[in-house]
C-alpha cells in the first residue's frame, strides 16, 4: 500500500522504456566505388562565361547539376545551365571553376560514390 | 472549536470521506487521462503582418507613404506591444504586435476593422493591404517528409498531396499544407529568335492567351419543353492544345504557338530546393544517395486539441494509407512530432514525479514508522489527483510547467498531514482512550498554525501570478497549481489523514515515541542552544558571524561567483542552421553553400535526418514564428534543420552538439561569404535574438554606418558573442531599364507594353491554367524565356517590339540599361526609424556580454567618433545617436523586475498575515528573520553546481521565503505554547527548539529529496538548486537564529510580562 504510487510510477516508466525501444540506426551504406573519367575546369576569362563539357551534365530527380570530385567521391552539385555550343554548356551558376567533373555514364554514380579517376 | 477541528470531526468518522477518495481518485484518474498534453504552456501572443503594396515606389517613398501613417493608425489601437515598421521595394509591412494574452479573435477583428476604417486614407496607386494573421496555431506539429532517390520532386508533391488528402480528414487537424515540390505545368518557352521571324511579339502572344482561354456560360435553349445549357469558350486541355494556338497571322499565314516556342508538360524552372539527408542515426531505408529531393507534409492541430492524441492519430492514418499511395522507392519519414515530444517531456517529468514520491515515502518510513508513513502515503497521490483535476476544470494542460510546480509542491503538501497525524500519535500515546475525540482535539490544537503555514506558503506564491510579459503565461502553472496543491493538502489534511488515523495508527508499547525520543540530534543541538543561551558574548558572536556570513554570500555576485542569467538553453532534439548569402546570390550557390553544411553535419554521430530548403525558410516552428523567419524568401536564403536522435539514447546534449559544430560553421562561413546561424530551440519564450542593439538617430544613412562600426567594433570584439547579423543589407546590383519617352512615343510603343514584356521576359507570366479534370492543384500555363536566352543585361537587347507601321524595334533603340545600387530596406520599431545589430551567445549568459558592451560604449566612441546614448528600459531619443538594448536582456530584466517585485509583494503579504495572527510588530519581523538566510545556501550553491542563477532560481527563492517562515512560525508558535504553560524564556526557547528539531528537519528533507530529481533539469536546475541549497542553509541555521533573535527580542519588549508568566 504504501509504496504503491511509486511503485506504479516505476512499472509505467518500465513498460515505457520497455514498449518503446529507441530502435537502432541502419548502417550506413557504403556505396560501391565507381571508375570515371574526370575533367578539370577552367575558370573563364574576365566577363566570360563559364562552361563545361556536356558529357558533365545530368538530371538527377529532376534537378540539373554535375558531379563535383571532392575528398575523393563524386558530389552533386546543382548547376543552373545555359546555351550548349558544340561539346560544351554554359555553367551560369553553381560552379566557380577550378572544380574535378565526373563524365562518361552518370547514371550508375550517386552523391557520395567513391570515385577512381580514370585518365 | 477552530474551523479545523469542525471540520475533522465531520469527517473522522464519516461515509462522505470514503467517497471523497474515491471522488477524488477517479476525477483525478480521468483528468489525468483527458486533459491535453504539450511541452511547454502556451503562450498566446496575437501578432499580424499588414502588407501594402505600391508598385514602383522606392523603399524611402514606401517609408513617407506607407510604413509611416500606417504605423501611426495602427498604434493607437488599444492592446499593441509593438509595431515594426519594413519599407521595401514597392512594398510596405507593417508588423504588429499585441500584448501577451490578449485575446486571439478580439485583436485581429480590432485590426481589420481599423485597417478598413481607415482605407480613404491610402495613397493613390496602392494595392489594398493584406492582413496576414501570425498564428501560433497553425504552427505545424507534425511534419511528414517524402523522398526518393528516383522520383523527381513534381511526383513527390503529388505523392504528398495525395498523402495530405487523407491525412487532413484526421479528427483534431487543422492548417496543413505541402512544403515544396515543383507544381506541374505547361511551359511555353518563347523562342526570340523564331518570334522574330514571324514577327510576333510577347505582347501578341499574351493577349491571344488571355482572349482564348475562357468559357462563360452563354445561356439555356429552349424546345420540346426541354432546356439545354449553352457553354460559349474554348477551355485548353493540353499542352497539345496550348501548342495548337493561332496567336498571329504573317504574310496571310497563321503562325502557331509551337511554331515559337518550345511547350512542353511538366515542373517549371527550378526555383526552390527541398532535401533530406541521413545521419549515421538514422533508423529507416537508406537512399544510396547522402542526399535525396524531398517533399514535406505539414500539419498544424486545432487550438485546445491534445496534441498527443492528434499527432497519434495522424501517424496511424499514416501507416494505414502507407501503402496504397506511396509507390516504391519512396521513404516516407515523421521528421517533427511535437505530440510525441510534448509525451515524451511529460512522460519523464511523471517518472520524476514517482521518483520523489518514492524518495519522500521512504524518508518518511524511516521518520515516522510504517503506519505514520502509510497514511501520509495515501494523501499523496490524492492531492496530486485533486490537483489534476481541478486543473482540467480551469483548462489548464499537463505540461512540463505543470509537472514542475507538482514537484516542488511535493515536498511542501506531505507537511500538512504530518503535522496532524503526528498530533494525533501525541495524543494517543499520551492519553489514548477515546481515540474519535482525542483525534479531534489534536486536528483543533494544530489548526490555526497550520493553516497560517499553509496560507503563508500560499501567499509567496501567489504574486507570480502577475509576472508580465511572455514569461507570465509560460511560469502560470506554478502560482496556479502550486497554491491548488497546498488548499488540497490542507483539505485532505483535516478530512482524510484523521479519519485514516483514528483507523490505522497504533501506538506500540505505550510509545515508541518516534518524537520525543532524543537522539543524538537533539542532545547535540541542546548543548549548542544551551551555551548560545547562558552565555551573551558567545551569543552576540554568532549572531555577528551570520551577518558576515550573510554579507560574504551577498558580495559573491559582485565578484562573479554567482553568474546571472534568464533561462539556461535546454536539451532538445533539433536545431535549425539558417544560411544567408549575400542577396542577389544565385539559387544553385546558395545550394552548394548549403550541401557543404551538410556534409558538416551529416558527420555527427547524433545527426538522423537533416532537412534542407534553399530558396525559401523551412517549415516554421514556434521560435522562428516569433523570429519572423517565415517571411524570408529568395534565392540567397536556405535553412537546414536537423533532427537529432531522442535525446534519451544520446549521451551528448543538443548544446554541446551545436557548440561542437560552430567552429567548422564558422570556418565554412568565412570560406564562403555566407551568414550563418545555428539557431537553437529556446527553453523559455522565444525572442526575436538573444542580443539585440537597436540604433535610433536622425539621419538613418548614418544610422547603417553606426551599425557597421557597432557590428565589427564592439560586437565582433565581445567574448562569446557568434551569429552576429544586421539589418543593413548588402549592396545589390541592379539594373534598370529607363524608357527613352520621346524614343518611345516617336516609335508608337507605349511603356505599359514595355514593362509588360519585360516582365514576361525576365519572370515569366502565368495566363491562366489548363482545364485538367484529375489534378488536385490548378496547372497553369506558363511563359517564360529560356534561362539560357537571359544571363546578361545584352541579352535584354534581343527583346524587340513592332511598332504600328509594322516595323520591328530592339529595346535598346527606345530604352537603355543602367546598372545601379538597389536602394536597401527601411527598418521601424514603434514609429522610429532603427538599424538592428543582433547575436546570439554560444555558451555563456547574455548579462554579461551586453553588459560589457554596454560600459564599453560608455567609455569609448565608435571608431568614427559617434558615441552612442544607452537605455534599457526607457524609450530612446531620437534627437541624437541612441542605443537601446533589447532582446533577452530585456526580457531578463522585466522578468527579475517583476519577480522581484512578487517577491516584495509576497513578503509583505506574509508580513501582514503575521502581524494579524500574532497580535505583535515585532515578532512577525523575528518569523520573517529567516528569508534571507536562504540566500545564504542559494549562492554558495549556484557557485558549487556551477549553474546559473535564472529565473527558476528566483521561483526557488520566493519558495522558499514562504517554506522558511513556516518552520520558524512553528517553532515561536512551540515556545510561545511552553511559555503560557509557565516555562522560563530560556527553558521555553530551548525545548521548543528540540521539540521542533526532527519535524522540521524532516520536512527539510523532504523538500531536498522531493526537489533532488530535478537538479538535472537543465531550465529548473536553479530551481532544484536554489530550493536544496536554500532548504539547507535556512533550516541550520533557522534553528539557531530563530529562538535566540526571540530570545534576544523578547526580554526588553516584554520583561514585566515574562516577570509575571514565571511568578504565576
Amino acid at each position: 500500500m504504501r509504496s504503491t504510487p511509486g511503485g506504479i510510477g516505476a512499472v509505467c516508466c518500465a513498460l515505457l522504456v520497455a514498449c518503446h525501444p529507441a530502435p537502432e540506426p541502419t548502417p550506413e551504406v557504403e556505396l560501391p566505388p565507381v571508375e570515371r573519367a574526370t575533367v578539370e575546369i577552367t575558370p573563364p576569362a574576365a566577363g566570360g562565361i563559364l562552361s563545361v563539357p556536356k558529357a558533365a551534365k545530368l538530371t538527377r530527380a529532376g534537378v540539373p547539376g554535375v558531379f563535383v570530385v571532392r575528398e575523393g567521391r563524386a558530389r552533386f552539385h546543382m548547376v543552373k545551365f545555359g546555351r550548349a555550343a558544340g561539346k560544351r554548356i554554359e555553367a551560369l551558376s553553381g560552379l566557380h571553376g577550378g572544380e574535378t567533373l565526373v563524365i562518361g555514364d552518370l547514371e550508375t554514380v550517386h552523391d557520395g560514390s567513391p570515385l577512381r579517376p580514370l585518365e | 472549536m477552530n474551523a479545523a477541528g469542525r471540520v475533522a470531526r465531520y469527517f473522522i468518522d464519516s461515509k462522505l470521506t470514503v467517497l471523497l477518495v474515491v471522488f477524488a481518485f477517479i476525477s483525478g484518474g480521468l483528468a489525468f487521462l483527458v486533459t491535453p498534453r504539450e511541452e511547454n504552456p502556451q503562450i498566446v501572443v496575437p501578432a499580424a503582418n499588414v502588407l501594402v503594396e505600391k508598385p514602383g515606389a522606392s523603399p524611402k517613398e514606401v517609408e513617407q507613404l506607407i510604413v509611416k501613417p500606417l504605423e501611426a493608425i495602427l498604434q493607437g489601437m488599444s492592446g499593441i506591444k509593438h509595431t515594426y515598421g519594413m519599407a521595401l521595394d514597392s512594398l510596405g509591412v507593417v508588423s504588429v504586435q499585441f500584448d501577451v494574452g490578449e485575446d486571439k479573435e478580439d485583436s485581429l477583428v480590432k485590426l481589420y476593422d481599423r485597417i478598413m476604417s481607415n482605407l480613404d486614407r491610402i495613397p493613390p496607386g496602392t494595392n489594398q493591404p493584406l492582413v496576414k494573421p501570425v498564428d501560433v496555431d497553425d504552427v505545424p506539429i507534425l511534419v511528414i517528409s517524402v523522398s526518393s532517390a528516383t522520383h523527381d520532386d513534381m511526383a513527390l508533391r503529388r505523392v504528398a498531396n495525395d498523402l495530405l488528402e487523407h491525412l487532413r480528414r484526421v479528427e483534431g487537424t487543422s492548417a496543413s499544407f505541402v512544403h515544396g515540390g515543383r507544381r506541374r505545368q505547361i511551359n511555353v518557352h518563347l523562342d526570340l529568335e523564331r518570334m522574330r521571324k514571324f514577327n510576333v511579339t510577347l505582347v501578341d502572344v499574351r493577349r491571344v492567351l488571355q482572349a482564348t482561354n475562357v468559357d462563360i456560360p452563354a445561356g439555356t435553349l429552349v424546345s420540346n419543353n426541354l432546356l439545354a445549357k449553352v457553354r460559349s469558350g474554348a477551355f485548353l486541355r493540353t499542352a497539345e492544345e496550348v501548342g495548337e494556338l493561332v496567336v498571329a497571322v504573317d504574310r496571310h499565314q497563321p503562325v502557331y504557338l509551337r511554331q515559337i516556342a518550345d511547350i512542353s508538360d511538366g515542373a517549371g524552372e527550378i526555383e526552390r530546393v527541398h532535401r533530406i539527408g541521413f545521419g549515421p542515426a538514422y533508423a529507416g531505408v537508406r537512399p544510396l544517395d547522402y542526399e535525396v529531393p524531398a517533399v514535406s507534409i505539414a500539419i498544424a492541430k486545432r487550438p485546445g486539441v491534445n496534441a498527443v492524441a492528434v499527432s497519434d492519430r495522424v501517424v496511424r492514418e499514416l501507416e494505414r494509407v502507407r501503402a496504397d499511395i506511396v509507390p516504391d522507392g519512396v521513404i516516407v519519414n515523421v521528421t517533427r512530432n511535437d505530440g510525441a515530444r510534448a509525451r515524451d517531456a511529460v512522460n519523464t517529468l511523471m517518472e520524476h514525479l514517482a521518483i520523489a514520491v518514492g524518495t519522500i515515502i521512504l524518508l518518511l518510513v524511516v521518520f515516522l514508522g510504517w503506519r505514520a508513513a502509510g497514511i501520509v502515503t495515501i494523501t499523496i497521490p490524492l492531492i496530486l489527483f485533486m490537483t489534476l483535476a481541478i486543473g482540467y476544470v480551469s483548462g489548464q494542460s499537463i505540461n512540463r510547467i505543470t509537472l514542475f510546480a507538482l514537484i516542488l509542491s511535493l515536498g511542501l503538501l506531505v507537511d500538512d498531514s504530518i503535522v496532524v497525524i503526528e498530533n494525533i500519535y501525541r495524543h494517543y500515546s499520551q492519553r489514548g482512550v477515546e481515540r474519535l475525540k482525542e483525534a479531534v482535539i489534536a486536528v483543533n490544537e494544530i489548526g490555526k498554525p497550520t493553516n497560517l503555514a499553509t496560507f503563508t506558503v500560499i501567499l509567496a506564491f501567489l504574486p507570480m501570478l502577475w509576472v508580465t510579459g511572455m514569461m507570465g503565461p509560460y511560469m502560470g502553472p506554478i502560482p496556479f497549481n502550486v497554491p491548488v496543491a497546498m488548499i488540497t493538502s490542507l483539505a485532505i489534511a483535516y478530512t482524510v489523514a484523521p479519519w485514516a488515523a483514528y483507523r490505522w495508527l497504533k501506538i506500540k508499547g505505550g510509545g515508541h515515541g518516534h518524537e520525543h525520543k532524543s537522539g543524538w540530534l537533539e542532545r547535540g543541538y541542546a548543548v549548542v542552544m544551551g551555551v548560545l543561551l547562558r552565555n551573551g558574548i558567545v551569543r552576540a558572536m554568532f549572531f555577528l558571524a551570520i551577518l558576515a556570513l550573510l554579507g560574504a554570500v551577498l558580495a559573491m555576485p559582485v565578484f562573479d561567483l554567482v553568474r546571472f542569467k534568464m533561462l539556461p538553453k535546454n536539451n532538445t532534439n533539433t536545431f535549425n542552421v539558417t544560411i544567408d548569402m549575400p542577396e542577389g546570390t544565385a539559387l544553385e550557390e546558395t545550394d552548394r553553400v548549403a550541401r557543404l553544411i551538410a556534409d558538416a553535419l551529416r558527420r555527427h554521430e547524433d545527426v538522423e535526418t537533416y532537412e534542407t530548403t534553399v530558396g525559401q525558410s523551412g517549415i516554421i516552428d514556434f521560435n522562428g514564428m516569433l523570429r519572423g523567419s517565415g517571411l524570408k524568401q529568395g534565392s540567397h536564403v536556405a535553412e537546414v534543420r536537423v533532427n537529432l536522435r531522442n535525446k534519451h539514447v544520446r549521451p551528448q546534449s543538443s548544446i554541446d552538439i551545436v557548440q561542437a559544430f560552430r567552429a567548422p560553421i564558422a570556418d565554412l562561413a568565412r570560406r564562403t561569404g555566407a551568414n550563418i546561424k545555428l539557431v537553437e530551440d529556446p527553453p523559455g519564450p522565444p525572442v526575436r535574438a538573444t542580443i539585440i542593439a537597436e540604433l535610433y538617430g536622425p539621419d538613418y544613412d548614418q544610422l547603417r554606418r553606426i551599425a557597421e562600426e557597432l557590428r565589427a567594433g564592439v560586437f565582433e570584439k565581445t567574448y562569446d558573442v557568434v551569429d552576429i547579423d544586421d539589418s543593413v543589407g548588402e549592396e545589390v546590383r541592379e539594373f534598370k531599364i529607363v524608357v527613352n519617352r520621346e524614343k518611345a512615343a516617336l516609335a508608337g510603343i507605349p511603356p505599359v507594353d514595355i514593362a509588360q514584356t519585360l516582365r514576361t521576359f525576365l519572370d515569366g507570366y502565368d495566363v491562366g491554367t489548363v482545364h485538367m479534370e484529375f489534378e488536385k492543384e490548378p496547372v497553369p500555363i506558363r511563359f517564360r524565356i529560356p534561362i539560357s536566352d537571359r544571363r546578361t543585361p545584352a541579352d535584354l537587347n534581343r527583346i524587340f517590339f513592332i511598332t504600328p507601321q509594322g516595323r520591328q524595334v530592339p529595346l535598346n533603340r527606345i530604352a537603355e540599361v543602367v546598372e545601379i545600387t538597389a536602394p536597401k530596406i527601411i527598418h521601424h520599431k514603434d514609429q522610429r526609424p532603427v538599424v538592428y545589430v543582433t547575436g546570439e551567445l554560444a555558451s555563456t549568459s547574455q548579462v554579461y556580454a551586453v553588459l560589457n558592451m554596454w560600459k564599453y560604449l560608455s567609455d569609448n566612441p565608435l571608431p568614427g567618433g559617434v558615441r552612442l546614448d544607452q537605455y534599457f528600459m526607457s524609450d530612446p531619443g531620437t534627437s541624437s545617436w541612441s542605443l537601446r538594448w533589447d532582446g533577452e536582456m530585456r526580457l531578463t530584466l522585466d522578468v527579475f523586475r517583476d519577480l522581484g517585485a512578487a517577491f516584495g509583494v509576497a513578503v509583505l503579504l506574509i508580513y501582514l498575515i503575521l502581524v494579524g495572527y500574532y497580535r505583535s510588530f515585532v515578532i512577525p519581523l523575528v518569523v520573517m528573520g529567516a528569508i534571507p538566510l536562504t540566500i545564504v545556501g542559494v549562492f554558495p550553491g549556484h557557485t558549487l553546481m556551477g549553474q546559473y542563477f535564472t529565473a527558476t532560481s528566483m521561483i526557488g527563492v520566493i519558495a522558499l521565503a514562504g517554506i522558511v517562515v513556516r518552520n520558524s512560525l512553528l517553532l515561536i508558535d512551540f515556545i510561545l505554547e511552553y511559555r503560557k504553560q509557565g516555562h522560563d524564556l530560556d527553558k521555553a526557547v530551548l525545548q521548543a527548539g528540540v521539540t521542533r528539531l526532527r519535524p522540521i528537519t524532516l520536512t527539510a528533507l523532504a523538500i531536498i529529496l522531493g526537489t533532488l530529481v530535478m537538479i538535472v533539469d537543465p531550465v529548473f536546475g536553479g530551481l532544484a538548486i536554489a530550493l536544496i541549497f536554500g532548504t539547507f542553509a535556512s533550516t541550520v541555521l533557522t534553528l539557531f537564529v530563530i529562538p535566540l533573535l526571540y530570545f534576544s527580542v523578547q526580554p526588553r519588549a516584554r520583561s514585566g510580562e515574562v516577570a509575571a508568566a514565571s511568578k504565576a
